[in-house]
């Protein structure tokens, strides 16, 4: 293969790493059945935060900390209005939208431009690393690339195999039944949506760093729909959504290098591929293996003890 | 007050004269009740006789308001269902908290901090075979039949080793073999020396399962800890439904019949939550005022819907003589009404669309206005048009619905529980209304759990017993006492022993 | 100490509520503004005079009002019926492109022209949401996730469009479509006003009228009770889902035929705008009510307007939107308090589960 390919390949597992991040916080917050829209606004300040902060310290890790941190207080804003004030969780997702565009386009004017010099550390998997074509593409890269994938296992096995796991998926399907098992659903969304806001956060953040090495206006420029495409075309399988999240970080990659070679290649088609692509995948996924493509059951449904009069 | 076998360990969980009064009335009045491990013990009783009370207070979800509970010997004060738990007493409700989604064996385990796998997955397992349970564990429960799902629910109890298991009215849902199936599991959990609580008010359990019984009447225990050979049938009917009476003094005259408006010819119609029906013939004559008695699950909501025209039968044929059919639905506030209108627009809900009210691009407002007032006045609703409905107390609500569907003029009206809940007043009023309705020529299905007032203002009974008419009996064979024993599934013979 | 749901909604607060979160809502944004060292009530007063204080003001605040009006009517109408359309983006797009298309490649004769674009903007709104319902109905698929889906593909398809085929081959900095020709732009009101904004507020009026005063008003409002209701008085609930969907996505769609014939001529990636999404909020602001939603359109129209405004003066946008979303967070916040009140003690989990015993 080629070198142009491997570069691309190699370009597109890191594109894709904030998609897999944000996907899987919002797998999560799904998954106890709390829609949040308002990824985009968290990825952000996510990016806006962590880009600041890496101008100032110098300090990656310090840097993706802070886009957590900036995350889960957005996360934190969503949970307390749609889960205890029990505002219609859509309006509120995309007001915190607006709010994160907004803050982070106002707070990142002073550093728009501004080149971070350092970048992550790329780190060669012994053994795995020297494999032809794929070492270079797959087992060459940096931590945070890792820590993405293996976040998808982890959460794969905690979801699947853990009790707490079992609390969560309970949650998003039958809030009442869980309730009256002793669930704490409040505890349970709360903590969902934070950490749901803190991975965009980190998404964010991963973005200015190290896909686009700049800070702009508005520079996630839609990733945080994609996330949420993708959350839904993996039908909420965290294993599926890193390979989707590898997938639609090739689009990204090729876009980029097309272009690089000048060729003409409309790129709004492109632009539509992801979307298209996860209406088909759910298509095919509910037709053939009869799997339903809504999620958990009380997706998007506030939970309200009383509500029975 | 207890008879029968002289304890030689204390109670596996006894309530001791405890009382609880909700709201002035009293739901349990010095009741006292003992259950043994290795035994199973029955409390029988009809609706509102205080079996539900008595079980919440021992599971934990009420504190008496006198009196005490005592587990193993020891007075206990439950807090909350967990505390009840924890000390070994737990419940199967008639409604299952079952997640549809999620498979058998995440299930049982949610909320007990075990993890669906491996060795925990094992001992489930293990629980559900000694049960004698043929249970899927990777099947997500949607894909289960209600037998099965019962079984589920048993096995949530189980994983918390309780050692007292209280079941409300499990057979209601199940069908002959199901129950053939419960019982064996409730005979072998009673073998383990688990005491079981079962509320039932069908004698026929009573005799294939009970070792002994407690019965309970408007409150009181009218039979405590005795065995169930010490009474015939017709001796506990009376214990449940108190002294026959014979038939009540009259309310109406029997009025002239006309043609058939209604007919159920072999319906069947599954249902979640009971019985359903199970092969019914039914018919309504014009002028006839038909009751449908028969406790709770047994099949009345089925034959509501069904004589409504809102279900159709599973199996079988539901025949209407044509034109509206007045429905006066159990669920008033869910169903019959629509809590974000005003008064005056829910008693234009079967009209607003035709003239006078109702023009295709306007509602007239005038004419609306009239026809609420006009309702209003005639049947007592006391309030204002234009005030939202969720105002009115349960009354009121009742008293729009009659209103609206009564004024439709139809040929048969169906009324569902019409004076359940309802003040005495509102009740009088909404079974004057019905009566009047029958004498002006229109056929009336009322199903009710009040057998004094079939009794009182009916032509015929109809008694449904897990989904089937037990009996058709015509006024002249009203008897409180025989019509009770069918309810309860005793013998249709009225001379049995 | 819990939140616990009052019968009905307080009379008291329901004014003082709004008002005080609204307020909130300006003072946290004038002290973001203040931090980007600008005098916050000189930066109102300049938004205010910009969106009210001149007939230019007016003429740019109405101007915006007019999709808002309509993608905010796109969302309270089946709102009433329980249905959530949040694809308002994507049926205002594909609607300016349906009617760009009529204006490009079949040009009808004198009037008809305008008028079958708008009539073709309508079909192509109704189309786009029904396409949501369609999964929904046979697949099970969850129509807000759908919908949302589709707005984008149908803004990449425009994008496709207007770089592609239609493409002005003479544009520079940014890609647009050929202009569509002069007939075919609506008539003016003022030098930079269209008739949009009558036309916006003439639906207004019949969705007003049709919801309040007439029985498929009140059919709505059945359907949207929830289905025991419907069923029970045999409403065909699917098809009247159908309608509600089909209806609002047409109105969305006017919006997009409004942008592309009163105010830019011609498709451009702009014509959208993110007026879909604003209308959502706008529609929850309102609380569907048509009247609130007719306002509401003209308030965010002016803070718009008031926005672009204080960009000239130095205030980035960025800061506006920031007021906007704190305005809205207050305000939707302030509906819940109305809808709840704090109360003390324990109770509502025993009381569940005994109900569960019944």
């Amino acid at each position: 293969m080629n070198g142009f390919w491997v570069q691309t390949l190699h370009q597109a597992v890191i594109a894709g790493t904030p998609l897999a991040l944000a996907g899987l916080g919002e797998l999560l917050a799904e998954t106890v059945g709390v829609l949040n829209l308002g990824v985009e606004g968290m990825m952000l300040i996510g990016a806006v935060t962590a880009y600041a902060t890496a101008l100032v310290t110098g300090n990656l890790w310090i840097a993706l900390t802070a886009g957590a941190l900036a995350g889960s207080l957005f996360g934190l804003l969503h949970a307390f209005l749609t889960v205890t004030l029990r505002v219609n969780q859509i309006a509120i997702g995309l007001t915190l939208v607006f709010l994160g565009a907004g803050l982070s386009g106002y707070a990142g004017q002073s550093i728009a431009g501004a080149p971070v010099a350092q970048s992550f550390e790329t780190v060669a998997i012994p053994g795995f690393g020297a494999l032809p074509v794929v070492g270079p593409i797959l087992f060459r890269q940096d931590w945070v690339v890792y820590g993405a994938g293996l976040l998808g296992v982890a959460v794969w096995v905690f979801l699947r195999f853990t009790a707490t796991g079992l609390n969560l998926r309970a949650t998003g399907e039958d809030p009442a039944a869980a309730d009256a098992a002793g669930v704490p659903v409040v505890a349970i969304r709360y903590l969902a949506t934070i950490a749901g806001g803190a991975l965009a956060g980190v998404a964010g953040g991963y973005f200015s760093l190290a896909v686009a090495h700049a800070w702009a206006d508005q520079i996630t420029g839609g990733q945080g729909w994609i996330a949420l495409s993708l959350v839904i075309a993996s039908n909420w399988k965290p294993l599926r959504l890193i390979c989707f999240s590898l997938l639609f970080g090739i689009v990204d990659s090729l876009y980029f290098s097309l272009q690089a070679l000048g060729t003409d290649f409309p790129s709004s088609i492109l632009a539509m591929v992801p979307y298209v692509f996860t209406l088909v995948v759910l298509a095919i996924g509910i037709a053939w293996r009869k799997e339903l493509g809504v999620g958990p059951a009380m997706l998007g449904r506030p939970y309200d003890r009383e509500e029975r009069i | 007050m207890v008879a029968g076998k002289a304890p030689s360990a204390p109670a596996a969980v006894e309530a001791l004269g405890v009382t609880k009064v909700f709201n002035g009335r009293p739901a349990n009045l010095d009741v006292y009740f003992h259950a043994f491990a290795g035994e199973i013990h029955t409390v029988l009783g009809e609706n509102g006789a205080g079996k539900s009370t008595l079980t919440s207070m021992l599971a934990g979800v009420y504190r008496p308001d006198s009196g005490e509970v005592r587990v193993r010997g020891r007075k206990i004060a439950f807090h909350s269902p967990r505390d009840a738990l924890r000390a070994g007493v737990g419940v199967v409700y008639q409604e299952f908290h079952l997640v549809e989604n999620l498979t058998v064996l995440e299930n049982a385990l949610l909320g007990t901090g075990m993890r669906p796998w491996g060795r925990k997955r094992d001992a489930v397992g293990d629980q559900a075979r000694q049960a004698g349970f043929d249970l899927p564990l990777s099947a997500p429960v949607r894909l289960l039949n209600i037998g099965h799902r019962q079984q589920v629910e048993i096995l949530k109890l189980l994983l918390r080793d309780p050692d007292v298991l209280i079941f409300d009215e499990p057979t209601a849902v199940l069908g002959e073999a199901q129950v053939g199936e419960l019982f064996a599991t409730l005979d072998r959990l009673r073998r383990r020396g688990k005491a079981i609580v079962l509320i039932t008010h069908r004698l026929r359990e009573v005799r294939m399962v009970a070792d002994r019984l407690t019965v309970l009447r408007e409150g009181r225990t009218t039979a405590a800890g005795r065995r169930p050979a010490e009474f015939t049938d017709a001796a506990l009917t009376e214990l449940m439904v108190g002294p026959g009476t014979g038939a009540p003094a009259r309310t109406r005259e029997p009025a002239a019949m006309g043609e058939i408006v209604l007919r159920l010819v072999g319906v069947h119609l599954s249902s979640r939550s009971g019985s359903g029906l199970r092969g019914v013939d039914l018919a309504v004559a014009a002028g006839e005022l038909v009751g449908v008695a028969g406790v709770r699950g047994n099949g009345q909501r089925e034959i509501a819907e069904v004589a409504a025209g809102l279900a159709p039968p599973g199996r079988g044929r539901v025949e209407h003589a044509g034109g509206d059919v007045s429905f006066i639905p159990e669920d008033r506030l869910g169903m019959g009404l629509c809590r974000r209108m005003t008064i005056g627009q829910n008693l234009a809900l079967r009209c607003y669309r035709k003239p006078p009210i109702g023009r295709p691009w306007q509602i007239d407002r005038a004419a609306l206005q009239s026809l609420a007032e006009r309702q209003i006045a005639r049947y007592g609703i006391p309030a204002r048009a234009d005030r939202i409905v969720t105002q009115l107390s349960g009354g009121g609500l009742q008293r729009v619905v009659v209103a609206r569907e009564l004024d439709q003029r139809a040929r048969l009206i169906v009324a569902a529980q019409p004076t359940r809940g309802l003040d005495i007043r509102s009740a009088e009023f909404v079974r004057r209304r019905l009566v009047e309705a029958a004498e002006r020529g229109v056929g009336v299905l009322v199903i009710s759990e009040d057998l004094d007032e079939l009794m009182a203002m009916t032509d015929r009974i109809v008694v449904l017993y897990e989904g089937c008419v037990a009996a058709d009996v015509p006024r002249s064979d009203f008897d409180r006492q025989y019509l009770g024993t069918l309810m309860l599934g005793a013998r249709n013979d009225r001379h049995a022993s | 100490m819990r939140l616990e749901r009052r019968a009905q909604a307080s009379r008291r607060l329901g004014l003082t509520v709004p008002i005080v979160a609204v307020l909130l809502g300006l003072a946290v944004g004038g002290l973001v503004i203040r931090l980007g060292g600008t005098d916050p009530l000189l930066a109102y007063r300049t938004l205010f005079a910009a969106a009210f204080g001149s007939m230019e003001g007016w003429q740019a605040t109405l101007t915006q009002a007019a999709p808002l009006m309509l993608t905010g009517l796109a969302v309270a109408l089946p709102a009433r019926m329980g249905l959530w359309n949040i694809g308002g983006e994507g049926q205002l797009t594909m609607g300016a492109v349906a009617a760009t298309w009529v204006a490009l490649y079949e040009p009808l004769p004198g009037w008809l022209l305008p008028v079958g674009m708008l009539l073709a903007a309508f079909a192509a709104g109704a189309v786009w949401a029904l396409i949501a319902a369609v999964p929904r109905g046979i697949l099970g698929l969850n129509e807000i996730i759908v919908t949302l889906f589709l707005n984008y593909i149908a803004v990449d398809f425009m994008g496709f469009l207007v770089n592609g085929p239609w493409g002005d081959k003479s544009a520079i900095g940014f890609a647009y479509s050929r202009a569509i020709p002069n007939r075919a732009d609506l008539p003016m009101l003022a030098p930079s006003l269209s008739i949009g904004v009558l036309i916006a507020f003439a639906v207004a009026l019949v969705a007003g009228w049709i919801v309040n005063r007439t029985p498929a008003g009140m059919t709505m409002r059945l359907v949207g009770s929830g289905t025991h209701v419907s069923c029970y008085l045999g409403l065909p609930i699917r098809r009247l889902t159908a309608i509600g969907f089909g209806g609002s996505g047409a109105i969305a769609g006017l919006a997009g035929a409004i942008q592309l014939m009163g105010v830019t001529q011609r498709l451009e990636p702009g014509i959208s705008s993110n007026y879909g999404y604003c209308g959502i909020l706008v529609a929850f602001l309102a609380a569907e009510s048509i009247t609130g939603v007719v306002v509401g359109a003209i308030i965010y129209g002016a803070l718009i307007v008031g926005g672009l405004a204080l960009q000239g003066a130095g205030v980035p946008f960025d800061i506006s939107l920031v007021v906007q979303a704190l305005t809205i967070l207050f305000l939707v916040s302030g509906q819940a308090a109305l809808r709840y009140r704090i109360a003390m003690g324990r109770g509502a989990g025993a009381a569940a589960i005994a109900r569960a015993g019944r």
